[in-house]
């Protein structure tokens, strides 16, 4: 499969790393020349597009259009939201997975198309949610002492 | 009228002044509340330290109660976030976002969001500047496709009719305005020295435009 990757930060690195691993092609789009230039260093392939992932004339020369997979993992909620909104203008097939930093925005990005919703993730919903089940695990075991 | 404004930078306090000084009831949210120092102290709306794209903070602000919105932060993609939670969250039907790349406010507007893009605005508005373009540029529309222009009728045009300065499909002459009196230009309603023509034009003709009216006085423009 192809997989554009927009954010070549901790998360797209690695992410990256595993995918080619899996023998996928994989594409990462970073602004900043630095980050993308130490993930090329790492990964020991020239896999990074340097631009602005949230603009359309970049992505698609990243190639967007053929994508089978777009994921924005930027750490700015605001840029991933703009990269699946792109994403979906120019390739309504592709399947879209964003991070978001707020968990309130789970709904805007769920928002964009509810036919072929974008799949969310928030690492702040899951380390809460952790959280809680280990909160609600101890409450039981207290509870359980007679 | 209840309007919610995100981003309390030089657009966004002044904006927010123009619109209480209307008498409606403003709403300022910024992440940086010495942003708020801009409002000055005649405002008399209400103000919210926070971030635009943030549901929690838009609904302390009042956002469910707001009857317009506009978003005009300094980024163009938090711009059009706080748009999208303003409309699809809090069903606010007046949005406006403040959108710096051309390109982009046309992809937002198909999301039903109306955008607003200074930089082409502020290139155009400077260009007539430069050209001590006798003409005011009084509204553009979709990215200057079509643009009215108010110009003084001079000496060497006077007498003739409104035909003979219009250019089909590219210059038409929409009012008259003489002396106090204004009206709707007819075909052949004869033009005197000093009227003021208010024309519609295309934008392959606005240099043409500019030379068919060289020397008309300068009136007040609209550089403000």
């Amino acid at each position: 499969m192809f997989i554009l990757i927009v954010g070549g930060g901790k998360v797209g690195s690695y992410l990256t790393r595993a995918l080619l691993a899996q023998n996928h092609e994989v594409v990462v789009v970073e602004k900043q020349e630095r980050k993308a230039r130490t993930l090329e260093a790492l990964l020991e392939t020239n896999v990074a597009v340097i631009g602005d992932g949230c603009d359309p004339q970049v992505l698609q020369q990243a190639g967007i259009s053929r994508a089978d997979v777009v994921v924005a993992d930027t750490g700015d909620d605001e840029d991933n939201l703009v990269v699946t909104l792109i994403a979906k203008k120019h390739n309504s097939g592709a399947r879209c997975i964003a991070r978001v930093n707020n968990p309130r925005n789970k709904l805007i990005f769920e928002s964009l198309d509810p036919d072929d919703p974008v799949a969310v993730i928030s690492s702040t919903e899951i380390i809460l949610d952790v959280l809680n089940e280990h909160v609600n695990a101890q409450r039981d075991r207290q509870a359980e002492v007679p | 009228m209840r309007y919610l404004i995100v981003g309390c930078g030089r657009v966004g306090s002044a904006l927010a002044n123009l619109l209480d000084a209307d008498g409606h009831e403003i709403i300022v949210v910024d992440e940086n509340p010495a942003a708020f120092k801009r409002l000055g102290k005649h405002f008399k709306g209400h103000v919210e330290v926070g971030t635009g794209i943030d549901y929690d903070v838009l609904k302390r602000a009042g956002a469910q109660r707001a009857d317009g919105f506009i978003a005009v932060t300094d980024g163009d993609n938090r711009n059009v976030m706080a748009a999208l939670i303003a409309q699809r969250m809090f069903k606010i039907n007046r949005i406006v976002a403040r959108i710096y790349d051309p390109p982009r406010g046309a992809m937002y507007r198909e999301l039903g969001i109306d955008t607003v893009c200074p930089t082409t605005i502020g290139a155009k508005l400077i260009r007539d500047v430069l050209m001590e373009a006798p003409w005011d540029t009084l509204q553009s529309f979709d990215f200057g496709k079509v643009t009215s222009v108010s110009a003084t009728i001079e000496a060497a045009d006077a007498g003739k009719r409104v035909a003979d300065l219009e250019q089909p499909g590219k210059i038409r002459i929409a009012a008259i305005r003489s002396g106090k009196s204004v009206r709707v230009a007819a075909n052949d309603t004869v033009l005197a020295e000093g009227d003021e023509i208010n024309a519609i034009v295309a934008p392959e003709a606005i240099s043409e435009f500019a030379l068919m009216f060289p020397t008309g006085a300068p009136t007040d423009r609209m550089t403000a």
